[in-house]
């Protein structure tokens, strides 16, 4: 008799060794679910993150190539255009705005007029009125004659 | 695992396993994305900060042409009296007892006064959003540095730009004479002569700005060279001379040297590459094979370039003469000259290299002790100049400073040229001569491209393909004779002529190169 408790005693589980219950189960997955939900989010970040730069990037590099054909171009002509056109980068394209901005202080600084202020901008042609970089200067023009 | 699932709860471990993969996972892309993006996020305040410094280069070179302007606006001013003849003859370097306006001569201390200047740049110098700029201006001999540099958002940039001055010639024309008539003599002329007009009173401030010579910026540069050599003459004990003849003995050559310097490669090679400044009170003597790069020479006495000695990317002043001889080559230097120029047998000037006899001190100088009848600026006092000039030139009190035949006798000792290329010769570059009524001499075998510019006269007798710009070309049997045109050799087109440069001070400044950093 002892024999056969002892055999049924041993073969029952105790306390802390039972298997899973559906409920932890349950638990485990939602608190699993929840984490990776959250974590997500920073996933996404990463990658809105990545996506914006590379944009941000593009957008640079295109500016900069303005401002080297300005470079170029300006000494060798009389006057600084003002120009607007777009590039495909990728699947995005672009509008590249080339204007001259008004400056009294420097008509009078400079006497001879050979130097505008200039600002270049580059802006999603999804979104043309929020510019994705916009950058300033002093153009010198005219200078080799 | 087995373990953990055969007990109660273990699902929590592993729920606290995954989260923690998780995590670590999420937070790695994160910081990863975040670095990688971090250069890209950059350029934008890295090309800002470029155009800020661009900007200052551009605001630079308006102020210099600003000054340029009012320089020639209160040269006119002051020119009403003044013959054609005479400003078309330097006249100019004779002004130093005109008073000069005081507020240009603040104006140009505040910009150009020193050896290194700030300007500020407007409106980007307070611009919180954009940065402030600086520039700085450095003198270095024919040509000078304007260095911008920018922080913007941490980001420094910076553009050195050398400044000269673009020849004003045009591409078909190779001979721009201030004497009037056709040239004559057995030489050949392939290409337009243009015969300059005898005032600078032109409507055209651009015409003006090409033919300008700012000559008192011509006297701040010698002036710059000579007064540290003089002060170190009166400073310094005459040492003997010194010889060098090792590469390793180069970098061991002081700052000054108070006596003759020779760099002697007769017996092994000599490399000298160094970016540095040597003052030297005697004369300087490169013999034999020696190499030379990037060092700055402001030599007291002559200069001596000899056998198979290979100058390149050198500034040399002398205050007194250059010389340049046996298989000798100059590549893309500057060289100051106050007294005479001779290149000879096979030496080679190269690479656009430029040359100038700036005729300021009647040459053969061989200490600055000795040079006690200069004026302050370092210049030949009023007197001598005075004297000079009658001696050069007797018919000077006339308007016309043309020679007459009768007068030839009367000179004492007239040297028509203070600017040689001789034998076998090669040029390619600019040389130029200031003297008063100096002038340039090539001899019948001697190739030159480029520019010869001379003040008065030049006797052209060897090949060239390029300009001359002078006021007279002389016979060389008749070198005192200025009353017509005569070449004796040849000259062409140079298409490529738009890449030589002048030295700033001659007209307008130009961007010779441009470098970003």
């Amino acid at each position: 008799m002892a024999r056969k408790v002892t055999s049924s005693l041993r073969n029952t589980p105790s306390l802390n060794e039972r298997g899973l219950t559906v409920l932890e189960v349950v638990i485990a997955i939602a608190v699993l679910t929840i984490t990776t939900a959250i974590l997500m989010r920073f996933f996404v970040a990463g990658d809105r993150l990545y996506s914006k730069s590379v944009v941000v990037k593009n957008a640079t590099h295109l500016a900069q190539n303005e401002a080297e054909i300005l470079k170029v171009e300006a000494p060798l002509s009389e006057e600084i255009e003002e120009r607007e056109y777009e590039k495909e980068v990728g699947k995005r394209s672009y509008i590249i705005r080339r204007s001259v901005v008004a400056q009294d202080s420097l008509d009078s600084l400079i006497n001879e007029f050979t130097l505008r202020e200039v600002r270049i901008q580059v802006s999603d042609q999804l979104k043309p009125e929020e510019p994705l970089v916009t950058f300033r200067m002093l153009q010198g023009y005219h200078i080799i004659q | 695992m087995k373990l953990l699932l055969n007990k109660k709860g273990s699902v929590y471990y592993i729920v606290l396993l995954f989260a923690v993969v998780t995590v670590i996972s999420a937070s790695i892309y994160v910081t990863g994305q975040f670095n990688f993006t971090k250069s890209f996020r950059k350029d934008p305040a890295k090309l800002q900060s470029l155009l800020n410094a661009r900007t200052g280069i551009w605001y630079g070179l308006a102020l210099l042409d600003k000054q340029l302007s009012n320089k020639i606006a209160k040269q006119q001013e002051g020119l009403a009296d003044t013959t054609d003849k005479s400003s078309l003859f330097g006249e100019d370097l004779f002004d130093d007892e005109k008073p000069r306006d005081s507020s240009t001569q603040d104006e140009a201390v505040q910009l150009l006064g020193s050896d290194m200047d700030t300007l500020e740049v407007y409106p980007f110098k307070n611009d919180s959003v954009f940065g402030p700029v600086n520039i700085f201006l450095h003198h270095t001999g024919n040509f000078r540095i304007l260095e911008s540099t920018s922080l913007f958002k941490r980001q420094r940039r910076k553009v050195i730009v050398k400044l000269g001055s673009r020849p004003f010639f045009y591409p078909d024309t190779v001979l721009y004479l201030g004497t009037p008539g056709m040239p004559e003599g057995e030489g050949d002329v392939d290409g337009r002569i243009a015969f300059l007009q005898k005032s600078i009173d032109e409507s055209d401030s651009l015409q003006q700005k090409r033919f300008h010579v700012d000559f008192d910026e011509l006297r701040t540069i010698v002036n710059n060279y000579r007064q540290p050599l003089v002060a170190l003459g009166d400073s310094m004990e005459l040492e003997e001379p010194l010889t060098v003849q090792y590469s390793d003995e180069c970098l061991q050559i002081p700052d000054t040297v108070g006596g003759a310097l020779f760099i002697d490669g007769s017996y092994r090679d000599v490399i000298w590459k160094e970016k540095r400044k040597v003052y030297v009170l005697e004369e300087l003597q490169v013999t034999g094979e020696v190499r030379i790069e990037n060092v700055t020479f402001v030599v007291a006495g002559d200069v001596k370039i000899l056998d198979q000695a290979v100058l390149n990317s050198v500034e040399i002043f002398t205050a007194s003469r250059l010389f340049c001889a046996n298989e000798s080559k100059v590549l893309a230097s500057s060289a100051i000259a106050c007294g005479d120029v001779e290149i000879y047998e096979e030496a080679q000037i190269l690479e656009k290299s430029v040359i100038i006899s700036a005729g300021l001190s009647g040459g053969n100088r061989t200490s600055p002790k000795t040079q006690g009848d200069l004026d302050e600026d370092g210049l030949p006092s009023q007197e001598q100049k005075k004297k000079q000039l009658d001696e050069d030139h007797p018919s000077r009190e006339q308007d016309v400073p043309t020679q007459k035949k009768g007068t030839k006798k009367s000179r004492k000792k007239s040297k028509p040229y203070s600017l040689f290329v001789r034998d076998q010769a090669i040029v390619d570059g600019v040389l130029i001569e200031l003297r008063e009524l100096g002038g340039i001499k090539t001899d019948m075998e001697t190739v030159i491209k480029g520019v010869l510019w001379s003040r008065a006269r030049v006797c052209h007798v060897g090949r060239m393909a390029g300009v001359i710009k002078a006021f007279v070309l002389v016979d060389q049997t008749e070198p005192m004779n200025v009353s017509r045109n005569y070449i004796n050799g040849t000259i062409k087109r140079l298409s490529s002529i738009d890449e030589y440069f002048m030295p700033y001070y001659f007209g307008k400044s130009t961007i010779v190169s441009w470098q970003e950093k």
